[in-house]
């Protein structure tokens, strides 16, 4: 039995928070907060709350925000609420009800943010003077 | 019990060394704990192993301890490992403690439930 492989039976259930997980294998109903390397949701498995892994594999029922580089969303998956993917595969007959978004990435985000607000920010310095402008590096 | 020894594999979980679990579990089979859990555990059968810690009480059928257990443990057969570290209260219808365990608990024999 491999030490690091945590798995949740199929007549298992658990509410709570799991942390430190390396991989985790889930085939019963959880209802918890995740972070952790690698999560397979199994056929007979339903997972409620957040996900954030490297690599996410599906062939059960989903529902909450994940945020994962490789996900895989295989024929019997059936997904609700939020996925942040950097790369993404999915098998006919997977059921997506959610917002899929590529690239995650909060600094790739953050710099369109503030380009939008250096464009903002722009107009108005035009206007109010430097106290906006200063943000602004072109 | 019926039908549970065709399915013991899928029936089966595992909280691996590395994983830190805080609330419930319920289990209708086997629940290896090799990690650490806060909260209670009501499965058919219980094996907390040398790495595995828990803080709650047990509800099992079968439950086995090399590690460490704080709080009440309920269970029709209960044994307890050398290396077996139990303080709260345990209650038994089938008792063993290997020498070495170090038990702190309050023990009495529940009534068979049948």
């Amino acid at each position: 039995m491999a030490n690091k492989q945590a798995v949740l039976g199929a007549g298992a259930r658990f509410s709570g928070k799991i942390s430190n997980a390396k991989s985790i294998e889930i085939n019963g109903y959880v209802e918890a907060d995740l972070a952790t390397e690698k999560v397979t949701i199994g056929s007979t498995g339903k997972f409620l709350g957040k996900v954030d892994s490297e690599l996410v594999v599906i062939a059960g029922e989903y529902e909450g925000k994940m945020k994962a580089d490789s996900v895989w969303l295989t024929e019997s998956s059936r997904i609700s609420g939020e996925v942040h993917y950097k790369s993404l595969q999915m098998d006919r007959g997977a059921a997506l009800n959610c917002r899929v978004v590529h690239n995650w990435n909060e600094n790739d985000s953050a710099v369109e943010e503030k380009n939008q607000q250096n464009v903002d920010g722009a107009e108005e310095g035009a206007e109010e003077g430097s106290e906006e402008g200063q943000s602004t590096k072109k | 019990m019926l039908g549970k020894t065709n399915n013991t594999e899928a029936d089966k979980s595992v909280i691996s060394s590395d994983m830190k679990i805080k609330g419930k579990i319920s289990a209708d089979g086997e629940l290896v704990l090799l990690g650490s859990v806060v909260g209670d555990i009501k499965c058919h059968s219980l094996s907390v192993e040398g790495s595995g810690n828990l803080k709650g009480n047990i509800d099992a059928d079968i439950v086995n301890v090399s590690g460490k257990c704080d709080g009440q443990v309920s269970a029709e057969v209960v044994s307890i490992q050398s290396s077996g570290k139990i303080s709260g209260d345990i209650f038994y219808e089938n008792i063993s403690i290997e020498e070495g365990a170090i038990v702190e608990a309050q023990i009495s024999k529940r009534k068979n439930k049948n």
